[in-house]
């Protein structure tokens, strides 16, 4: 049956059959609300095999959606829009002027798939990737911290996570395990590390990073606004993670974990009190045989696997272990997070937004997508560069951003700009304007401040500050960045005598683009009026050109 | 060793208990409750349950109550900073259920704010009370000092104010040595001083910071610190409680913590604390040392972990006995045989059912087995 | 809807529905009519009349926000005696008959000169969801993004030249995931990033208020100005609450690099810092006293969430009642002095009340059904106490007030319309506050 239809078709088919099914086929002038329960409680896209190309998939369902709330998508973005909202996606920084004459000059039907496959095997992405995955997975910190991360591995490790594609899976169990068995995975140990023995934080970080899910507000009681979060799992989550502590080897930090204790109960608002038993979402749970009540347990050295005592300490009946093994395995909550997450990163903003918080209470813009699309990923092996590559390749991925029309956003009929991170701001800042002394940027002090200045990783809505403004318009350093002193970009043109053309190449070199007529003119005139001062002038429409908003978001 | 506790039995008050007194024969205890002062008559196996009656009130919650056996005097300290003095004998078989309440005979204001506690020194001469209102003092809300002494020593037979001593508010917990020598105190922000009762001199002061947060992860202000004090039988140590730093200050999720300082030492040493491994989290607010002086009782809440009240064997510090109350407990007194163990607190008030307030006060007997 | 010729090259952008091109009419009507929002896609709302700001111009605002939300029992509605009513009693206030806690002796002083509702009876049980809606008037309904009152207030009242500026979030204690939430989302909503505020945070200390060294304040506005026109365009094509909140923050340099020394707080007399201070919540309303004096239009001051005691609740408000009892007294004092309350609307409230009874952990939990806020000056009858719960403040005894009948009177007394819609075909209609909900008769002037 399936080998009758070209492929595309079928999926065609397959889709309308399902949406059909569900009773949001067109003819059906009102959409549905949304069922607000976990989606595994519904069998997802029951007759949408897998194995299809999901970019296909999420075309299709997105149009779908066009369709049942009457938006018009915008236009397709053409060739230099591309490869600057994908420079930026996917390695962190705004393409050299080289770069995107060399792709605009190609002429293949198939130049934006193949810039999609460079990109993505580089060793900037990999360094990109890795910085976003760790504002993700730890946070923005201080200096101090940032050299730990560096020192302990933990950036090297996730650089080579995302160099070698390594399956997300893997990556989470590693780091959530925190037991490197080669030297490569050493730094995985941080993620815990860093957390200093506060097993609460490491529960709530687990939850939001690994699963998508905030459970901070079920400490005290049940989760008071999606029922499917219970105290219990609260508790239970932090128990698999109570035995642990950290410990400094030669090998660098790790975790030991004890055989016994971690046996506890937590108390409600009421006073009653409940055993903290090993148990997570959807129920997942461990069976552990808890100590009679007046048993005092003793620790023994045959408990553990080794008793080698450099060796942080590994039981035989590892709870750290029992969570990797049947919590979070096949946990359909592991690839529905990154599958949003990614989502998120490429889209700019979540199929749930936002994108932590996948529970009854944030449903889904595209239910049945984000389960095929986490189905399809688990299926592929957690394979991220694929899902990346799936996403830049949809359509979607592909519109411009200019939104004249009115859609509710989470229709995704406009692609939406996406705030820089500080390290995708000054990379591009430092690409462009080429200071002399880039290391006073590169500094750690420096990147550390810049990064807390603009924190925002995949934030739910970004909104800007004073201190933000005040920064970019008298800060020491942006002064010095966009002064023709400092930039060797600015020196290669200040020899230009022609201020139509000079106005054209700075225009180029900073936005990508030529100027208009009217920016044109009114660059002229402020040169103008500084005819005197021409370094002046230059410094002033730079200033203006990095920090304008076309700059500063990636669109 | 180990100890374990065989609980007898249980009674239930209108509000909480705060504090109780129980009398040498343990056939009658006297409870500060939130709403007043209550009487109980205890069973033994030949009698039925009686039910608590309220014998008199203060102005607010009822803090403290201690008994004066051979004067047959009932003191009680109260929120609302007064001192009162009741005359058993008046009450004995008289004040029941819907007779009158029992009027004080003396009644003094002793504080500006709350008597946080009262101790009544065991020759029974000497009541020491501590107050103190937490008011911002700076920036960073330290507390400021206060107005007026926040530790008072009164005369125990006439309400008259005998030594009166400077503590930073809030002073939450005081205790007498077993020689009604010295007089110990401790505050809001970890503060702990010793004084001798007679000279009324300061003889040590010094600060823990491990019972006191500061409220980053939600405000900006103080909370916790010392919540009970007693000396150890020999009068050398001096042992303080209450929770350690909490992650969150308004999850009140601190360790369960008690710390040993040998107060004579100058400096001031910390000998012994809970052992880390053996504590769970939530408020300590009691201490009581068995007669015997071989271990004593650390309770309060169970917030997480297995007991809220633990044993602790006095030479190791070890947790050799505990218990799981289902309460908060707010007050532990051993009998003078040390067989029973008594135990005072209440449970979150419940929700109102049918215009009224369910009971959610408690007083229980535990047999001890050692 | 006006008629009036725009550039046409502006209409022929590439969207060929008749709907686009209405937005997009409407939203040029907006941007050229200089007062209007084009904050977001949302933004595209007809905008409230001129008149009507002008004729409510001068108006002011100080919101002392008690966040975590404060306890009616130990503050505004005390039940002395009963089950639920804690250790504090209660003491007569200037207002015959009207009892508060005694933590607050400085304001029953002064009671005559309060409005107080003590029948607050609202929905959300959570922080974010109850501030969204105390602070909105309204729950979400995503995506479109109701505006912080203080926006509103901005918006009608504010100048958008003015240098200082109108709406400043005074943030002493910044911490506590729930309220920090609320702060990352997004304030003016629809009416634009423009309409935000200027917020700071537990220090004083403005950074980069100095010129660029060697530039001079002319070259410094020129190339402003030439950055503002080189956004121009692309800002008009992201109606993205992002992309204007980033737009927006450049319009706010200049006024913040003038109206620095405001924000001096060691500039101001000994003596006004020792009335309400030491304490930092106590240092940032004096702030907003005297920005509101100096041009702002609507200053919050947040608490943080000390307020949230679901542990200690007795032992932490003994300290925090007795500082918010000075501070409300002195403000209210001072701008009667100065002669401002007339046209200065203080509100005090936190986002719901607290559980008459007590957990466990001697706290208080989260209250919506009955609780309590006090209001004081411009357009309200001062000396008001509205509504009552019964005996242990379990149930409203009458005359329940929901967050949009507050609305309602709030923006009454601002001379404001609360059922001003913002209207646009094929849209749902939005009002100032919904549900036709009435102002509280009784407590306007």
């Amino acid at each position: 049956m399936l080998g009758m239809f070209p492929r595309c078709l079928l999926v065609t088919a397959l889709l309308s059959q399902f949406l059909s099914g569900i009773g949001i086929c067109q003819d059906v002038a009102k959409p549905k609300e949304q069922p607000k329960t976990i989606s595994t409680a519904i069998e997802p896209w029951p007759s949408l095999p897998l194995g299809l190309d999901p970019a296909h998939v999420i075309d299709l369902a997105l149009e779908h959606g066009y369709r049942e709330h009457s938006v018009n998508p915008s236009s397709s973005i053409d060739d230099a829009f591309f490869v600057r909202r994908l420079y930026l996606d996917l390695v962190g920084r705004v393409p050299r002027p080289i770069e995107v004459q060399e792709f605009l000059k190609q002429t293949e039907s198939t130049k934006r798939a193949a810039l999609i496959d460079q990109l993505l095997v580089s060793d900037e992405h990999a360094e990109h990737l890795a910085e976003v995955l760790d504002a993700i997975l730890i946070g923005r910190t201080n200096v101090d911290q940032v050299k730990k991360r560096t020192d302990s591995g933990w950036i090297a490790y996730l650089q080579n996570a995302v160099h070698d594609n390594r399956p997300w899976s893997q990556v989470a169990r590693e780091v959530v395990l925190a037991r490197p068995t080669n030297p490569k995975a050493r730094g995985a140990s941080w993620y815990l590390y860093s957390r200093k023995d506060k097993h609460q934080d490491i529960a709530e970080a687990v939850s939001k990073d690994i699963f998508g899910v905030r459970v901070d507000c079920a400490q005290c009681h049940d989760h008071p606004l999606a029922d499917e979060i219970k105290q219990k799992h609260y508790w239970g989550l932090v128990a698999f993670f109570n035995r642990s502590k950290n410990v400094d080897t030669p090998e660098g930090p790790r975790i030991s974990e004890s055989a016994i204790g971690g046996f506890s109960d937590f108390a409600n608002l009421e006073g009653s009190s409940s055993p903290n038993e090993l148990i997570f979402l959807e129920d997942r749970y461990v069976d552990e045989m808890r100590p009679a009540k007046d048993v005092k347990e003793e620790d023994r050295d045959d408990l553990y696997v080794s008793v080698n005592a450099s060796d942080p300490k590994v039981p035989k009946f590892s709870r750290r272990e029992q969570f990797v093994e049947n919590v979070l395995a096949d946990h359909p909550l592991l690839g529905k997070a990154m599958v949003n997450r990614l989502w998120g990163w490429m889209m700019g903003r979540g199929l749930v937004h936002p994108v932590d918080s996948i529970d009854s209470f944030h449903p889904a813009s595209h239910p049945q997508l984000l389960d095929w699309l986490s189905r399809d990923f688990a299926s592929s092996g957690y394979d991220v560069r694929r899902l990346i590559k799936s996403l830049a390749s949809t359509k979607a991925y592909q519109l411009s951003s200019s939104n004249i029309g009115n859609s509710d956003p989470k229709w995704f009929a406009t692609a939406l700009p996406k705030p820089l991170t500080a390290e995708m701001l000054q990379r591009s800042m430092l690409v462009i304007l080429e200071p002399l002394n880039p290391g006073k940027w590169n500094a750690i002090e420096h990147r550390v401040a810049f990064a807390n200045l603009f924190p925002d990783v995949l934030a739910e809505e970004s909104i800007a500050n004073a201190a933000q403004g005040l920064w970019l318009s008298n800060g020491e350093s942006i002064t010095d960045l966009v002064s023709v002193k400092q930039s060797r970009f600015l020196q290669s043109i200040v020899s230009v005598t022609d201020n139509a053309v000079l106005i054209e190449r700075l225009f180029y070199g900073i936005l990508g683009r030529k100027p208009d007529i009217d920016e044109i003119s009114q660059c002229m005139d402020y040169m103008a009026k500084r005819a005197e001062r021409r370094y002046a002038a230059i410094e002033g429409m730079s200033w203006a050109l990095i920090t304008s908003a076309e700059f500063r978001f990636n669109h | 060793m180990t100890i374990e506790l065989e609980k007898i039995d249980r009674y239930s008050f209108p509000s909480g208990v705060l504090d109780f007194a129980v009398k040498p024969d343990g056939r009658r205890m006297f409870a500060a409750c939130l709403d007043g002062i209550y009487e109980l008559p205890l069973a033994d196996a030949s009698t039925e349950k009686a039910m608590p009656h309220r014998i008199g009130r203060h102005g607010s919650f009822v803090s403290s109550v201690a008994l004066i056996e051979s004067t047959n005097k009932l003191l009680t300290t109260s929120y609302d900073g007064t001192f009162h003095v009741r005359d058993l004998a008046k009450a004995d078989g008289v004040s029941r259920e819907g007779k009158e309440e029992l009027a004080p005979q003396i009644a003094e204001r002793i504080h500006n704010f709350w008597s946080w506690d009262m101790a009544l020194s065991p020759d029974h001469r000497f009541v020491a009370s501590v107050s103190g209102q937490y008011l911002v003092g700076a920036e960073d809300y330290t507390p400021s000092t206060a107005q007026e002494p926040t530790v008072k020593i009164i005369d125990a037979a006439t309400g008259r104010q005998l030594r009166a001593f400077d503590m930073l508010p809030s002073v939450q917990c005081v205790a007498f040595d077993i020689s009604s020598r010295y007089v110990a105190a401790g505050n809001l922000m970890g503060d702990l001083a010793v004084w001798e009762v007679e000279s009324g001199r300061q003889l040590a002061h010094w600060r823990t910071k491990s019972f006191t947060s500061w409220g980053i992860t939600k405000s900006h202000c103080y909370i916790g610190g010392v919540f009970a004090v007693s000396f150890s039988p020999d009068s050398q140590s001096l042992v303080a409680a209450g929770m350690g730093d909490m992650r969150d200050p308004m999850a009140g999720n601190g360790r369960q913590l008690w710390q040993r300082f040998d107060w004579r030492k100058i400096p001031v040493e910390m000998k012994q604390e809970t052992i880390t491994t053996q504590a769970g989290e939530g408020l300590m607010e009691t201490l009581a040392w068995h007669p015997s002086g071989a271990h004593f009782v650390m309770a309060g809440r169970l917030r997480g972990g297995k007991w809220n009240l633990g044993v602790f064997d006095t030479e190791s510090g070890q947790l050799i006995g505990e218990a799981k109350t289902g309460m908060r407990i707010t007050t532990a007194r051993y009998s003078p045989d040390g067989e029973t163990l008594y135990l005072g607190g209440m449970q979150g008030q419940p929700k109102p059912k049918e215009n009224r307030f369910p009971d959610f006060g408690y007083f229980e007997r535990y047999r001890v087995k050692s | 809807m006006s008629t009036d010729s725009k550039p046409e090259e502006m209409l022929n952008a590439p969207c060929g529905s008749i709907d686009h091109r209405l937005h997009r009419r409407l939203f040029l009507q907006g941007s050229l009519a200089g007062a209007a929002s084009v904050a977001s896609f949302q933004s595209l709302f007809s905008v409230p009349a001129f008149a009507e700001s002008a004729k409510a111009r001068g108006k002011r605002c100080i919101l002392l926000w008690l966040c975590g939300a404060p306890s009616q029992f130990e503050t505004w509605d005390p039940k002395p005696g009963r089950p639920s009513g804690g250790p504090f009693g209660s003491i007569p206030t200037s207002l015959p008959g009207v009892h508060l806690s005694e933590l607050m002796p400085k304001t029953a002083s002064i009671m005559d000169q309060l409005t107080l509702v003590r029948s607050m009876s609202t929905e959300p049980k959570e922080h974010l969801q109850a501030i969204d809606a105390l602070t909105r008037g309204e729950a979400p309904r995503p995506p479109f993004t109701r505006p912080i009152f203080g926006s509103v207030l901005a918006k009608q009242f504010g100048q958008l030249d003015s240098p200082v500026p109108q709406f400043v979030f005074l943030d002493p204690c910044p911490e506590g995931n729930e309220f920090k939430a609320f702060k990352a989302s997004n304030w003016a909503g629809w009416l634009g990033a423009e309409y935000g505020p200027v917020r700071f945070g537990g220090k004083y200390r403005i950074e980069n208020v100095d010129l660029p060294v060697g530039m001079n304040p002319t070259d410094h506005s020129e190339r402003e100005a030439l950055r503002a026109f080189l956004s121009r365009k692309f800002v008009n094509d992201h109606q993205n609450p992002a992309v204007q909140s980033y737009n927006a923050v450049f319009e706010r340099v200049k006024g913040l690099m003038s109206s620095a020394p405001l924000f001096d707080l060691s500039k101001l007399p000994e003596s006004d810092r020792a009335k309400y201070g030491p304490g930092i919540f106590g240092m940032h309303t004096l702030l907003a006293r005297h920005l509101i004096e100096n041009g702002s239009t609507f200053v919050m001051v947040a608490n943080g969430m000390p307020w949230d005691c679901h542990a200690f609740n007795h032992e932490t408000h003994q300290m925090l009642v007795p500082e918010m009892d000075r501070i409300v007294f002195h403000l209210i004092n001072d701008l009667k002095a100065r002669g401002m309350l007339d046209d200065t609307l203080v509100l005090v409230m936190g986002e719901f009340g607290r559980t008459p009874w007590l957990n466990e952990a001697r706290g208080r939990d989260h209250y919506p059904n009955a609780w309590s806020m006090a209001m004081a000056g411009c357009g309200l009858k001062p000396g008001v106490v509205y509504g009552s719960t019964d005996e242990d403040g379990i149930a409203v005894n009458d005359n329940p007030v929901d967050q949009r009948r507050l609305f309602a009177t709030i923006y009454t007394a601002l001379g404001l319309d609360p059922h001003e819609s913002y209207d646009l075909p094929g849209f749902p209609t939005f009002y100032r506050v919904e549900k036709d909900a009435e102002p509280i008769a009784e407590l306007l002037a």
